[in-house]
């Protein structure tokens, strides 16, 4: 990814998998990076940037994340990182470490629970 | 919005009901690949009635380590759609699923008693491919239910 990238507040967006817990807690291998185009939650403004067809994504209505906690960066692509924040609204590596480190444990992190409850719909399928 | 004509105990029941299948399920894929890890859970939000599933991880895969079979129960204006299905948990691939035409119900246990054949259906007709995925393979007639010779893996 290259060029700007700001903070949206707002809109949609898409994240591939299932609306299960693990699958909307970043990889601790993967998704923790001081890189905003790395780090978090990776999702797309656009279905078809998301997945490729054929397959399904959970659509994210961003305003019902928390934004005093949540940050979302979208670059010139479409491609939004949802990552935590600190009170500077920057990326909080202590805070994405720690989201990170839940990933598939019985109990789901906060930023998880907030992220499965800003779905807004399952299971969408690009089709073409 | 989720529809609200039936309550969170009647969700939670039968979540019971399909996690009891789906273990059935893990037990018989555990007999034949034991490094498999099972993780159960669900998903129920003011949008999400209710998400029931299992997923197993592949140990070793390049691709496709979390494999998800499930079945979300969807709210669609006055009807309800089950989508019942095994797929990749984090990239969105299907490998297996269901048709999820929209019906109507009149009431809980109309809509309790189509996604529990559902549910019976998925783990029936998904089970060869689930077991083809973790490379294993097994006997047609097991504890999740008898298997239809035409789905039945193949020697």
């Amino acid at each position: 990814m290259a060029g700007a990238i700001i903070r949206v507040h707002d809109g949609f967006a898409y994240r591939s998998g299932s609306p299960s817990d693990l699958a909307m807690t970043p990889r601790p291998d993967q998704d923790v990076s001081s890189d905003l185009s790395d780090a978090g939650l990776s999702t797309w403004r656009a279905l078809e940037a998301a997945v490729n067809v054929g397959k399904r994504a959970q659509k994210i209505d961003l305003t019902k994340l928390d934004a005093s906690v949540l940050g979302c960066f979208e670059d010139e692509a479409g491609h939004v990182s949802i990552v935590p924040i600190d009170e500077a609204g920057n990326l909080d590596m202590m805070k994405l470490t720690e989201w990170a480190a839940t990933r598939g444990t019985a109990a789901p992190h906060p930023l998880t629970t907030m992220v499965v409850n800003a779905i807004v719909e399952q299971n969408v399928r690009r089709l073409t | 919005m989720k529809d609200n004509r039936f309550s969170t105990p009647e969700w939670e029941a039968l979540h019971v009901e399909i996690q009891d299948r789906l273990q059935g399920l893990a037990h018989d894929l555990g007999s034949m690949a034991p490094s498999v890890r099972p993780r159960f859970g669900k998903t129920m939000t003011d949008v999400i009635a209710l998400f029931s599933y299992v997923s197993f991880q592949r140990p070793r895969v390049d691709e496709g380590e979390y494999i998800i079979v499930g079945v979300d129960v969807i709210p669609q204006g006055t009807q309800w759609r089950i989508d019942a299905d095994i797929g990749d948990e984090e990239d969105g691939t299907i490998y297996f699923e269901l048709p999820n035409e929209p019906f109507s119900v009149s009431s809980f246990a109309e809509l309790r008693e189509r996604v529990l054949r559902a549910t019976d259906e998925l783990i029936s007709g998904g089970r060869p491919v689930l077991l083809r995925l973790f490379g294993a393979t097994m006997p047609p007639a097991t504890r999740s239910g008898a298997v239809t010779p035409e789905l039945a893996p193949r020697n």
